[in-house]
C-alpha cells in the first residue's frame, strides 16, 4: 500500500498524533523500507523541534501583579495564604524566612533608586549557626515561573556574618525608624510579647545606598509577622497553629510553627488582627488589637503554658519521634520517671470542669461506681422509661465532673530512647491526658413483670462501639467500660434473619433458648431485618460531607483515614448520587460544590486536595452543611450530612445541647445526619453519638480501612438509605411466663411506655439490609430475681391477668415505624426556596413575604396532621423451651458477642460469663461469615484474654 | 460561590500563565489585552463550580482564553474597522522577537510562521507551545481532528521547505 509523502498523516505520525495501531503498523513498514520517507519523518520532527523552541523562546509575558492580586484575591477567598502559596510564590525575603529558620537578622536595601519605583531587593539573612549559612545567591526570577517585583531581578543572599547581639533583632533601614514606637504601642493588649523594631544599623548598610522600607512578599501593600513559639521553660514548640483573623475582614490566615517553633506570616493585609495561638496540651494564647500597619514586619514571641490538671508531660527526642509515638500509643498514659508533671495552671473553673469533665471514668474509680449504683437504684425503682442515658446533664453529667480519675490501663510501654542533653525536648501531642468523653452507662436493671410489664426502646443501628472497642484491645489494654454498649456490639454483625418479602419494610424475628451464663434464665432474641435494595434502586441522594480538617485531624487514622474512605465510596456513586464537601477549622468553607457522582475524577480530587489544619468549629460547620444540603435538596430522595471527625469541637458553640436541638431541627426538615468518628486521644464518643441520634442517622467509629469498607461500601445503601424511621419496639411481658427481664444494652435508647404510641417521639432509622438485634435475659416467672427486686407492694395486689396470660406465650413484640417518605419534604424545600430567595432580596420583597407565608402554612399544616402516621406490627412470642446447644449459629454468635460486651463492662448480670465461654460459643456460631468479621471477633477474644491474664 | 483552592490555581497560573498570554497576543495583536484575556480566564477558573485538572484543564483554559481573545478583536474590529485580511496578519510585535536574535535560525522559523494563514497559525501555536494534543487543539478550535491534522501538516510542510531554500539555516540533525 502506497501512502502518498503529503498525508497529514506522516506529521501525526512524526509527532506522536497517530493514535490508529493499524495506521501506525502500516507506515513503520513503509519507513522500514523507504530511506527517503525516513527522512522526511526526521525532517518533521526537527522543524516541530525548532518551531517549538522558537515558540516557547518569545519574550516572556507574565500578567501584571494588579492582575496576578486580583486571580488570588479571588482564588485566596476564606484560604490562607501560608498554606496556600508554594514557596516560590513569595517573595524572596518571606521564602528565606520559611526556608532558613532562626533567621532573625533581615535586612533590606534598595539597590537602585529608579523613577519607576524600587525594583531590586537584597537581603541579607544572617544566620547565626544554622547549617543553612552557606552563602545563598539566588536568582528569584529565574527560580520560579513569575517574578514578583517585575521587570528586575531579586537577590537574594545568606552570609555568615551574624553576631550575637544581632540575633532577637529585626533590622529596618532608616525609612522604618520612625515606626518604632508606634509599632510597640499599637499593641497594648500583647502578653509576654516582644515586637521590636530595631533602628537601622547604619554600619551594616553599604554606603550610598539608600535604604527603603521592606518590600517582602506583596510587601508594598501588606504586613508581615515573624516570631518563634516556646513553652516556659524555653523549649521551642514545633506545630502550633496560630491564626491570624483580620478583624474587619473576617479573612483568617493561619501559620504552623517550624521544627524550630519559628512561624511567619508573609503577607498579612494591614489592620486589626486577633492573633491566637493553640496547641494540644497548651493553653491558648490570644493577642487582640494588634495593629498592623502597611509594609512593616512585626516579631511576635509566644510563650505557651501547659494546660491541665497534673499534667503529665512526656517528651520525645525529635519531631520524628513525636510522630511516631503519637500515631502508636496515644490515648494510653505511659507513667516513667521522665515525666515532668505540671500543675494545674488555669484559673479558669469553666476550664477546669471541662478538662476533668473529659476524663473518662475508668474501670478502678470507686466513686464512679458509686454514681453508677445511685442512677441503678433509682432505676430499679420503677422508672423504666428514664435511665442513665436520659440524663445526660443531670446524673452522668455531674458524675463525669465530680470524680475524675486515671485512663484506662497502659499498653506494654515501648522503649523510649533515654533523655539526651541539649537535645529539644517537645511535649507529645496528645498523650498526656485522656480526654477521650463517654457518657456514663448503668447496665439495664432486672425489671419484675409485675411492676413494669412494658418495655419499650428505640432500635439503634450504631456499630462505632465494637471498632472503638477494638481500637483499645489491639492497643493493648482493655476498653473504659462506658466505651463499650453491647447493642453496638451484638449489631456489629449481621444476621442472617431473612428480609421481609413484599410485606413491609422489615421482617421480625425471635428466637430462645436458656441463657448460656445463667441457665436458670432464658434468652429472647428479636431480630428485625430491613428490606435489601440494589445500588440502581437507591434514590437520588444528595450527601454532603461535613469534614473536620482541624489540626487534630492530622494523624494518619484521621484525615487520611476519611480520605481513603471517601475514595471508596465516591467509587461506589453513580450518577443519581450528589456530592458536596464542606469543611471546617478555624473556618469552613465548601471544598467541594453539589457535584453529581459520575463525575468521579473532581470529588476524587477535592477529596485529594483536604488538608488540616487550625482549631475546630463544629457548629458553624454544621450550619454550613445543612446550607448546602438545603440548596440542593431533593424531594423524596435521601439528603444526608455525613460528619466526619474526631469529634473534637474545640471552638465556637460546643454546647451539646444547642448542637442537639440544631440537628434535630435540621432532621425534621428531612435532612439527616450521619457521623463517623475517627481517630483516638481526644475522641468524643458522646458528642457524636448525641448527634446521630438526634440527626436520625447512623454511627459508626471507624478505624481502618476495613472499616470504612464495611460502612462506606459494604453497607453503603443502609448507611444511606432509611427503609423505615422512629423504629420503636415494645414487649409487653406475659407475668404468667416471666418474673422479670432485662433488656441487655440499649440503655440510652430505653423510652418511656407512654411514647411508644406517641408518634411525637423520634426512634431511631432502620436503613436498607440493615439488622437490628435485640437481646432480653428473661426471669421466668417462680425463679428468683437476681437484683433489683422490690418487696411485696403493701397495698395493692399484683395485677389481674387476662385469658392470654394463661397462653403459653412468654409475650407480645409490638413494633412501630413510619415510612421513610417524610411529610417534612415540602417544608424542607420551601425553607430552602425561602433562604435562597431572602439572600437575594430584602425581608420585604414581594417574593419573600409570600414564600415566608407559605412556609408557615405548611409548618401549621404538619402540626395539625402529626408527623405522618405510624404503623404498628404484632408478634406473640412462644417459648418452646429450646436448649442453647440446640440454638441457631446467630443466636451463639450474638449471645457470645453479648457475654463479651458485658465482660467488658464488668456488668453485675453477666452471671458466669467469661471471655472463655464466649469464644467457645462465638466459635460454635461462626457460621460463613462472608465478609470475615466473625472471625475478626474471635481474634479479639483472644487478644482480650491475653490483656486479662 | 466557589472558593477555589489557591495552592491549585497558583499553580496553574505558574504553568498555564505565560503560555496563555502568548497564545491570546496572537490572536489580539496587543500584548495588555492578551494580559486582560488571561486575566479573566484565570478569574472564571477561581470562580468555577468544579476545577478541572489532567486532561481538562488545558482544553479549557485556552478555550475561554481563545473565546475571550476572539471577542477582543471582534470588538476592536468594530472600533477601527479594520479588514478581516488585516486582522489575519496580525502584526507581531518587536519585543516578542527579542530571545530571537541570537538565532537566526529560530528567527526564520518564527518568520515563516508569522507567514502562514491564521488557522495554521493558531494550532501551531497551540501544539508546540501549548503542548495540546490534536483532540485538545481539536476541541479547542472547534475543528475535527482530521482538520487539525491537516492544518499542522500543510504549516510543518511549510516551514520545511521555507527552511530548505535557505540551505545557511536547513535544519541541521541535531542531537538531543
Amino acid at each position: 500500500m502506497k501512502i502518498d509523502a503529503n498525508d497529514p498523516r506522516w506529521t501525526a505520525y512524526a509527532l506522536g498524533e497517530l493514535t490508529d495501531e493499524k495506521e501506525r503498523a502500516e507506515l513503520e513498514k513503509i519507513l522500514s523500507e523507504s530511506e527517503e520517507m525516513r527522512h522526511m519523518v526526521e525532517d518533521i520532527r526537527q522543524t516541530a523541534a525548532l518551531l517549538n523552541d522558537g515558540l516557547k523562546s518569545e519574550s516572556p509575558a507574565a500578567l501584571t501583579r494588579i492582575q496576578r492580586d486580583r486571580i488570588e484575591t479571588q482564588a485566596g477567598k476564606g484560604r490562607s495564604w501560608l498554606w496556600a502559596r508554594p514557596v516560590w510564590a513569595m517573595s524572596a525575603a518571606a521564602a528565606c524566612l520559611l526556608m532558613i529558620v532562626s533567621v532573625w537578622v533581615y535586612q533590606v536595601r534598595d539597590g537602585e533608586t529608579t523613577s519607576t519605583g524600587p525594583e531590586s531587593l537584597i537581603a541579607d539573612l544572617r544566620n547565626e549557626s544554622g547549617p543553612a549559612s552557606e552563602p545563598v545567591q539566588t536568582d528569584v526570577g529565574k527560580s520560579g515561573p513569575r517574578v514578583e517585583i517585575a521587570p528586575s531581578s531579586v537577590t537574594v543572599t545568606g552570609t555568615e556574618e551574624g553576631t550575637t547581639e544581632e540575633k532577637e533583632s529585626i533590622r529596618y533601614a532608616d525609612a522604618l525608624k520612625s515606626v518604632k514606637a508606634e509599632t510597640v504601642e499599637s499593641l497594648p493588649a500583647v502578653r509576654s510579647a516582644e515586637i521590636q523594631v530595631a533602628d537601622a544599623d547604619k554600619k551594616d548598610a553599604a554606603p550610598g545606598e539608600p535604604a527603603v522600607p521592606v518590600r517582602a512578599a506583596k510587601a508594598r501593600n501588606t504586613a508581615m509577622i515573624v516570631g518563634n513559639v516556646t513553652d516556659e521553660s524555653g523549649g521551642k514548640l514545633p506545630g502550633v497553629t496560630i491564626e491570624a483573623e483580620n478583624v474587619d475582614s473576617g479573612i483568617t490566615t493561619h501559620a504552623l510553627t517550624n521544627s524550630s517553633g519559628a512561624y511567619t506570616f508573609p503577607g498579612l493585609t494591614p489592620g486589626e488582627y486577633e492573633l491566637k495561638a493553640e496547641l494540644d496540651g497548651f493553653q491558648k494564647k490570644t493577642y487582640t488589637d494588634v495593629q498592623l500597619a502597611e509594609a512593616k514586619l512585626y516579631k511576635l514571641d509566644i510563650d505557651m503554658e501547659i494546660a491541665g490538671i497534673t499534667a503529665a508531660i512526656e517528651v520525645a527526642t525529635s519531631a520524628q519521634d513525636i510522630l511516631t509515638e503519637a500515631s502508636s500509643s496515644t490515648g494510653t498514659v505511659l507513667k516513667s520517671q521522665s515525666l515532668i508533671e505540671k500543675p494545674l495552671i488555669s484559673p479558669d473553673a469553666m476550664e477546669l470542669v471541662n478538662i476533668i469533665g473529659g476524663v473518662q471514668p475508668s474501670d478502678s474509680s470507686k466513686a464512679g461506681q458509686g454514681a453508677g449504683m445511685a442512677v441503678a437504684g433509682g432505676v430499679a425503682g420503677g422508672i423504666p422509661g428514664g435511665v442513665a442515658g436520659g440524663v445526660p446533664g443531670g446524673l452522668v453529667g455531674g458524675f463525669r465532673q465530680g470524680f475524675p480519675s486515671v485512663p484506662p490501663p497502659p499498653p506494654p510501654p515501648r522503649p523510649r530512647p533515654p533523655r539526651e542533653e541539649g537535645r529539644i525536648y517537645l511535649p507529645r501531642p496528645r498523650a498526656e491526658f485522656n480526654t477521650e468523653g463517654y457518657e456514663s452507662i448503668v447496665d439495664n436493671p432486672f425489671l419484675e413483670v409485675t411492676q413494669n410489664p412494658l418495655s419499650t426502646f428505640s432500635i439503634d443501628v450504631d456499630t462505632a462501639s465494637y471498632a472503638n472497642v477494638r481500637r483499645f484491645l489491639d492497643q493493648g489494654g482493655l476498653p473504659p467500660k462506658d466505651a463499650v454498649r453491647i447493642e453496638e456490639l451484638v449489631n456489629y454483625f449481621d444476621y442472617d434473619y431473612k428480609g421481609p418479602g413484599r410485606e413491609g419494610p422489615f421482617a421480625a424475628h425471635f428466637e430462645m433458648t436458656d441463657a448460656p451464663w445463667n441457665t436458670e434464665h432464658r434468652l429472647l432474641r428479636i431480630g428485625l431485618k430491613a428490606k435489601e435494595i440494589e445500588d440502581r434502586e437507591r434514590p437520588t441522594t444528595n450527601l454532603i460531607f461535613l469534614i473536620d480538617v482541624s489540626g487534630s485531624m492530622a494523624a494518619p487514622n484521621k484525615l487520611p483515614l476519611v480520605q481513603d474512605a471517601m475514595h471508596m465510596l465516591i467509587d461506589r456513586l453513580t450518577e443519581n448520587d450528589h456530592v458536596a464537601i464542606v469543611t471546617y477549622a478555624g473556618s469552613t468553607r465548601v471544598a467541594l460544590p453539589s457535584t453529581r457522582g459520575d463525575q468521579k475524577w473532581s470529588i476524587h480530587r477535592a477529596v485529594d486536595y483536604l488538608r488540616s489544619g487550625g482549631s475546630t468549629a463544629g457548629a458553624s460547620g454544621i450550619q454550613l452543611a445543612y446550607e448546602t444540603a438545603l440548596k440542593n435538596f431533593i424531594k423524596s430522595g435521601v439528603n444526608r450530612v455525613i460528619l466526619a471527625t474526631d469529634g473534637d469541637f474545640n471552638v465556637g458553640i460546643t454546647n451539646h445541647g444547642d448542637l442537639a436541638r440544631l440537628i434535630e431541627e435540621k432532621a425534621d426538615t428531612g435532612v439527616f445526619l450521619s457521623a463517623l468518628g475517627f481517630g483516638m486521644g481526644n475522641y468524643k464518643d458522646d458528642t457524636l453519638e448525641l448527634l446521630a441520634n438526634k440527626g436520625r442517622g447512623n454511627y459508626a467509629y471507624i478505624d481502618t480501612i476495613e472499616e470504612a469498607k464495611k460502612v462506606l461500601v459494604d453497607q453503603i445503601n443502609a448507611t444511606l438509605v432509611g427503609v423505615a424511621k422512629d423504629v420503636k419496639i415494645q414487649v409487653e411481658f406475659n407475668p404468667a411466663r416471666v418474673g422479670a427481664y432485662r433488656l441487655i444494652g440499649y440503655e440510652d435508647r430505653i423510652m418511656a411506655k407512654e411514647d411508644f404510641n406517641d408518634d411525637t417521639k423520634k426512634a431511631g432509622v432502620i436503613g436498607a439490609g440493615h439488622a437490628v438485634t435485640a437481646l432480653y435475659e428473661i426471669v421466668p416467672a417462680g425463679k428468683p430475681i437476681p437484683t433489683g427486686g422490690v418487696a411485696p407492694l403493701k397495698y395493692q395486689k399484683p395485677m389481674e391477668t387476662t385469658r392470654a396470660a394463661s397462653s403459653d406465650e412468654v409475650g407480645t413484640v409490638k413494633i412501630r415505624y413510619k415510612e421513610p417518605e417524610d411529610a417534612n419534604y415540602p417544608i424542607a424545600a420551601k425553607r430552602a426556596e425561602l433562604e435562597e430567595l431572602s439572600s437575594r432580596y430584602s425581608s420585604n420583597h414581594p417574593d419573600v413575604v409570600q414564600a415566608a407565608g407559605e412556609l408557615e402554612d405548611l409548618q401549621k399544616q404538619l402540626r395539625e396532621s402529626g408527623d405522618g402516621k405510624s404503623k404498628l406490627m404484632e408478634f406473640a412470642v412462644r417459648d418452646s423451651g429450646r436448649k442453647f446447644e440446640k440454638a441457631s449459629g446467630d443466636f451463639k454468635f450474638a449471645a457470645s458477642v453479648a457475654a463479651f460486651g458485658m465482660v467488658l463492662r464488668d456488668s453485675p448480670y453477666k452471671g458466669n460469663a467469661d471471655l472463655e465461654h464466649a469464644l467457645s460459643w462465638a466459635k460454635e456460631g461462626k457460621g460463613d461469615d462472608p465478609h470475615g468479621y466473625r472471625e475478626e471477633y474471635i481474634r479479639l477474644l483472644h487478644r482480650a484474654m491475653s490483656i486479662k491474664k | 460561590m466557589t472558593i477555589a483552592d489557591p495552592d491549585w490555581i497558583q499553580s496553574v497560573l505558574a504553568r498555564y500563565e505565560q503560555p496563555l498570554i502568548r497564545y491570546a497576543a496572537h490572536i489580539t495583536g496587543d500584548i495588555e489585552r492578551a494580559r486582560e484575556v488571561v486575566q479573566d480566564t484565570f478569574l472564571k477558573l477561581c470562580r468555577r463550580n468544579s476545577p478541572r485538572e489532567g486532561d481538562h484543564l488545558a482544553p479549557w483554559l485556552y478555550t475561554v482564553c481563545r473565546n475571550g481573545a476572539l471577542d477582543v478583536r471582534r470588538k476592536e474590529k468594530r472600533m477601527t474597522g479594520l479588514d478581516d485580511a488585516r486582522l489575519q496578519q496580525v502584526p507581531v510585535k518587536p519585543e516578542f522577537h527579542a530571545a530571537l536574535e541570537q538565532n537566526e535560525q529560530l528567527a526564520e522559523v518564527m518568520n515563516v510562521l508569522g507567514t502562514l494563514p491564521a488557522n495554521q497559525q493558531e494550532v501551531l501555536r497551540l501544539k508546540f507551545q501549548g503542548d495540546l494534543s490534536y483532540q485538545e487543539i481539536s476541541r479547542i478550535a472547534n475543528l475535527s481532528i482530521g482538520n487539525v491534522g491537516f492544518l499542522i501538516h500543510t504549516g510543518l510542510k511549510t516551514i520545511r521547505e521555507a527552511m530548505q531554500t535557505r540551505p545557511d539555516l536547513k535544519v541541521a540533525r541535531r542531537e538531543k
